[in-house]
């Protein structure tokens, strides 16, 4: 009788039950899974940032390279061209396909003057700083652009960028949120409603 | 009584299943495996150069420095010849020096590496190297960055020795800054003439065009460093081989084996702009 009992009890487990086992182990495994992918875009930022902040200090470091006293005012200034956007990014120069970093800073253009084997004169100088530090910018990122601006403190002499001025040194990507990476977009990289772009932004004087 | 067991077929979904789910529990760790070391190649490299970056931005901006007013010049040997040649040799060059003609910059051929000589007054050298000089004093010191075997070093000197004016005390050491340098190129900024010039730099050259510029009084006011780095071997596979240039060299095909990086920086000599201004 005792015997007859105890074999009555062993039912085991119900297939069913070992199936919605397996979903809820599934389920597990798919966030295991998308952990990675934040990971990843997370270490992509990561990159994108720190090669900014690099590239960054070398825009400042440039500037600084190329100074001059002022003629009207007290301090450094350094030639227009510096601010003017045409020079920065592959602005006027054109690529059949993707990759600029390929395309335009393998050799030096021909576009841009060649400071390397003659002398230049310093918008050109500008120029060919411009090319390489952008360059240097979209080294790992393609997608990076580089901006340089002035608040000019005394508009009414020549340069676009008087002794003592403030400069803006602002690096730029497009950044895409979701629910799993939100980003606090700086409203200076994001100046019209709908941009998502992440930036390093460096403010100087020279 | 109830001793039925499993059937045949419930047995056999039961394994697919679990195959399916241990399939894809391998599959993830070994993707996460894959993406950690890739990490960790990525982050080991950028350490490395903002690293190596810091460090010779610290120690190569100061090239040409020469200050009699607030340092504590050694005046064992005349200041004023000392000042002279520091200031106008920022860029130590081969023949500079009286006792080793050999030392100094130079420029190397088809994308080889470049040879880095600076000229300051300081209190020590790179490798903290101070010759006997006693207190704060500071002293003429060389210092040379060159790589071997992918190893990135750097030699301290004492420049009145080199000079010939004195004996060392002591001798030169190296260290290694920086472990798995492909590539170490260096450009220089050069003034127009430095008489009237601004102290900006009007062309970039390499160093074996120094000394021709250097005899028409043009002079090194910026430095452009070049660094390409990879990560250690065998932590990365398949990574997409891509053409990187370094500087003015021409562009190298990277290796799948690695994950590559160049880091550049330009630095302006602030020594040497106020000199030039001051000519």
């Amino acid at each position: 009788m005792r015997q007859h009992t105890l074999q009555k009890r062993q039912t085991g487990v119900g297939f069913i039950e070992v199936l919605i086992t397996l979903f809820v182990l599934a389920i597990g495994l798919l966030g295991v899974a998308s952990l990675q992918f934040v990971g990843s875009f997370a270490n992509r930022d990561a990159i994108s940032r720190t090669q900014s902040e690099l590239v960054a200090e070398q825009v400042a470091e440039r500037l600084r390279a190329a100074t001059r006293p002022a003629t009207a005012g007290d301090g450094m200034v350094v030639n227009n061209a510096y601010f003017s956007s045409n020079n920065y990014n592959f602005a006027t120069l054109s690529c059949g396909s993707g990759d600029t970093y390929a395309c335009h800073c393998l050799s030096l253009p021909s576009s841009v003057p060649d400071c390397e084997s003659g002398t230049c004169s310093e918008a050109q100088i500008a120029q060919y700083d411009a090319w390489s530090l952008s360059c240097a910018a979209v080294q790992t990122n393609k997608a990076i652009t580089l901006d340089v601006s002035c608040t000019d403190s005394n508009s009414g002499d020549a340069d676009t960028c008087s002794a003592g001025s403030r400069i803006h040194i602002m690096l730029t990507w497009p950044v895409s949120s979701s629910s799993k990476q939100q980003y606090t977009l700086n409203t200076r990289c994001n100046p019209d409603s709908g941009d998502s772009n992440a930036c390093v932004v460096k403010d100087i004087t020279l | 009584m109830n001793q039925r067991g499993f059937t045949l077929i419930e047995m056999m979904i039961a394994l697919v299943l679990g195959l399916v789910i241990s399939g894809a529990v391998i599959q993830t760790m070994v993707s996460s495996r894959v993406t950690n070391s890739l990490n960790q190649a990525v982050s080991q490299v950028q350490e490395s150069g903002r690293f190596v970056m810091a460090r010779l931005n610290r120690e190569v901006i100061e090239a040409g420095r020469y200050d009699q007013v607030v340092a504590r010049v050694d005046t064992t040997v005349d200041p004023l010849v000392e000042a002279a040649f520091i200031q106008n040799r920022p860029v130590g060059l081969p023949g500079d020096y009286l006792s080793s003609a050999s030392l100094g910059s130079s420029q190397g051929g088809s994308g080889a590496d470049d040879e880095l000589v600076v000229n300051f007054l300081g209190r020590e050298d790179c490798t903290g190297n101070r010759y006997g000089y006693t207190g704060n004093d500071e002293f003429h010191v060389v210092n040379r960055y060159y790589v071997s075997g992918e190893k990135l070093y750097c030699s301290g000197y004492d420049g009145r020795a080199l000079r010939g004016v004195k004996t060392a005390k002591g001798t030169s050491k190296s260290v290694v800054l920086m472990d798995n340098v492909v590539s170490f190129q260096v450009q220089y900024g050069v003034t127009a003439t430095a008489t009237g010039s601004q102290g900006q730099a009007v062309q970039y050259v390499t160093a074996s065009q120094l000394s021709a510029l250097r005899a028409v009084n043009r002079q090194v006011v910026s430095v452009r460093i070049g660094v390409l780095l990879k990560s250690d071997a065998s932590q990365v596979s398949n990574i997409a081989s891509r053409n990187i240039a370094v500087l003015n060299e021409s562009a190298v095909t990277t290796d799948s084996g690695h994950y590559f990086q160049v880091f550049t920086q330009t630095l302006a000599l602030r020594n040497m702009k106020n000199f030039v201004r001051s000519l």
